[in-house]
């Protein structure tokens, strides 16, 4: 590793400009490739937050990879769903490519997950997860070509690091990186397992061609790791786990919660069919399956029930950028970042906010942050009608994957992203833990979303909207049929 | 010079030669390190450790009329099954018992051992043991019954029966075909031949 390698491997300095993005930190980090909060920035002081994901240096001069990222953005480029995290760009800089992506100022799934310590997801909250991708995977199932041909694409690594959670509640499928068309698929050859041990289907074990029910077979193991709290496929190595996929061997849900519904395990068994046939045949269906359990419970599948779990399980929404971040971009980065190559080097302190950068950091952060907040989901709406609201200014997501498995046994060419901490450009490092600090998680996994600034950054402007929005712990009773109490 | 046996080095052991021991240890490291590994990943090394400090205090009680190895698998067996009933079923909670796991798909590439080892991997621990001894650290029949605490017909019966369902599970796992041919029509060879392959399970397990 020379020294531009070590330079990169601590990320790009804020500041750094690709194009008409300037970074802000890096927020994700994988195998393959990283991604950052990064602003675009317009004529007009028109400034907004997306995210930016980069191959990493070291595969960026390899054929297969850049083949493999251009694939990603083509195929995101066609989906446009609430429950799907939307690209926006793709570009080249120095040789190098990125996709831009909506930023989803949120949580993967897995961390909530993981937050809950082996205990399930309340049943309302994993189901309104589990439904809002299906929403999203069903309209990548039926994606077609210009001339109006199916695409048959199967996502094939579905899994709860690649399930966004927005803190307004909305949920979204990313990560299309190993996403492909039914008939170039096959899951065995040698040592080219694509996907996640943990989260494959019998047939992907078995080396079997694919289809769209081969992600059916992981929104059931889903739907049993979130309502059950732990893992549907495991052992001590991924033999072992593939073998018991391939025979869908699980723990029975009655076995682990004796009071597990017999209503929504029988949905849970047909979802893991081992033979696809017996499966649901479309993510749809799925979704009107858990609906109309939710129904039966006198439930309705919304986003407000995720907000009070990010909220419960996370604290209060934290800002997107910190006081620092948000002081320096208000200003001209150029005239504050002197080298800015994308091979790696220098990185340039800050200089310390006066009074006038202060002054400029609100208005800009303001700016910046109302995006965000104006965008309020509606909170009666089922997610898939609810989000459209959030994709038109804040965008998207990172498409970071906390390794599921453990980290050193992710297959390759699947990108697992460990997301790092903040790097905010000040002095001040933020020492908050995060609250669900996981002892067995990487010491960095934790986004630094998590931590409260050490400065109030500029304070959120709520839209006049935010009466419409109850504080996340809060949620009025009229949103819930009579008599139902989360 | 030839190289000294177990018993040699056991002998110069006891008498006062400490480095005896640590050259038992370094030469049957890797196989008691795999009989954990691939079963309990997160403990493996722990449990390797506590093996061979078990043997170095039983050694003195060794009478050597079994070899060393079966001697220290007779003690790993113990450590194995003790650790197993300490740690609750086979569920794994999210944020709370996410162990790591050992031997992956990069580590093996040949498509055959692949499957063999996701099959091997689904019989119960028992014949999984029985296999492991006999394929991959050529213990005969009569060793593994005393390493395991069986009569040697038993151990027989387990081989047998292990084999058995090796090729129902591959049948199961595999469509007809060239692929499952070769693993039906070769399939003692190359369960012998994933020993080595296994062996390097312990090095991918991160510290």
């Amino acid at each position: 590793m020379d020294a531009t390698h070590v330079a990169r491997a601590l990320g790009l300095p804020p500041g750094t400009r690709i194009g008409r993005y300037t970074l802000v930190r890096r927020v994700a980090m994988g195998g393959m490739a990283e991604v950052y909060l990064a602003q675009l920035r317009g004529a007009e002081r028109f400034a907004k937050l997306v995210a930016l994901k980069l191959i990493l240096p070291q595969f960026a001069g390899d054929p297969e990879f850049a083949r493999m990222f251009l694939d990603e953005a083509r195929l995101a480029s066609r989906l446009q769903h609430p429950n799907v995290t939307a690209v926006l760009d793709f570009g080249e800089y120095q040789g190098e490519h990125f996709i831009t992506m909506e930023f989803v100022h949120g949580r993967h799934l897995l961390e909530l997950m993981r937050a809950h310590r082996g205990r399930p997801l309340a049943r309302d909250v994993a189901l309104t997860i589990v439904s809002g991708v299906a929403a999203g995977l069903h309209h990548m199932h039926e994606l077609r070509d210009h001339d109006g041909s199916p695409l048959g694409l199967v996502h094939r690594d579905v899994s709860p690091s690649n399930v966004l959670l927005s803190y307004e509640g909305a949920v979204k499928l990313t990560d299309f990186g190993i996403a492909k068309a039914v008939e170039h698929t096959s899951a065995t050859r040698t040592g080219a397992f694509k996907g996640k041990v943990g989260y494959a289907s019998p047939e992907q074990c078995r080396g079997e061609p694919i289809d769209r029910r081969s992600d059916l077979f992981a929104l059931g193991i889903l739907l049993y790791e979130t309502t059950l709290g732990a893992r549907a496929f495991s052992g001590p190595n991924e033999f072992a786990v593939l073998g018991r996929v391939a025979r869908a061997d699980y723990v029975p849900p009655s076995q682990i919660d004796p009071d597990y519904p017999p209503a929504l395990a029988e949905i849970v068994a047909k979802a893991l069919a081992v033979d696809p046939a017996d499966r649901f045949a479309t993510a749809a269906l799925l979704a009107d399956a858990l609906d109309g359990y939710a129904h039966a419970q006198h439930w309705r599948l919304a986003p407000a029930r995720v907000v009070e779990a990010m909220t419960t399980h996370f604290g209060e929404t934290p800002p997107i950028t910190s006081a620092d971040e948000a002081s320096w971009l208000a200003t001209d980065p150029s005239t504050r970042v002197a080298a800015t190559s994308l091979a790696g080097a220098s990185i340039v302190a800050p200089t310390p906010a006066g009074p006038r950068r202060r002054l400029a950091a609100t208005i800009a952060g303001t700016l910046a942050l109302v995006g965000t907040t104006a965008v309020a989901v509606t909170l009666v709406a089922r997610p898939s009608e609810a989000t459209p609201s959030a994709a038109p200014v804040v965008d998207t997501a990172p498409a970071a994957a906390t390794d599921e498995a453990p980290p050193s046994v992710a297959p390759v060419l699947v990108p697992t992203v460990v997301i790092a901490a903040p790097a905010a450009p000040s002095t001040a490092a933020p020492s908050t833990a995060a609250p669900s600090a996981d002892p067995t998680a990487a010491p960095n996994a934790e986004p630094a979303v998590d931590v409260e600034p050490p400065n109030k950054g500029p304070k959120r402007r709520r839209p006049t909207k935010r009466a419409d929005k109850p504080a996340a712990a809060a949620v009025p009773d009229n949103l819930y049929p009579p008599g139902y109490r989360p | 010079m030839s190289v000294p046996s177990d018993n040699e080095l056991l002998q110069a052991w006891r008498g006062g030669d400490g480095s005896a021991f640590e050259e038992l240890t370094r030469r049957h490291y890797v196989s008691i390190r795999r009989f954990f590994d691939l079963r309990v990943a997160g403990a493996a090394d722990d449990l390797t450790q506590q093996t061979f400090l078990g043997a170095l205090e039983a050694a003195s009680r060794f009478r050597g009329d079994a070899s060393f190895r079966t001697f220290l698998f007779a003690i790993a067996h113990k450590q194995l099954l003790r650790s197993l009933r300490e740690r609750p079923a086979a569920i794994e909670r999210f944020g709370v018992d996410e162990a790591p796991t050992s031997l992956s798909m990069i580590a093996v590439r040949q498509q055959e051992h692949q499957f063999l080892l996701m099959a091997l991997t689904q019989l119960p621990l028992e014949l999984q043991l029985v296999t492991e001894l006999y394929y991959w650290e050529n213990l005969r029949t009569a060793e593994i019954g005393e390493a395991l605490s069986l009569n040697p017909s038993t151990v027989a019966g387990r081989l047998a029966r292990a084999r058995e369902l090796l090729g129902e599970h591959l049948t199961q796992m595999t469509r007809p075909g060239p692929l499952r041919d070769r693993l039906l029509g070769d399939l003692e060879q190359i369960t012998r031949a994933l020993g080595p392959v296994t062996a390097g399970a312990n090095t991918r397990t991160p510290p």
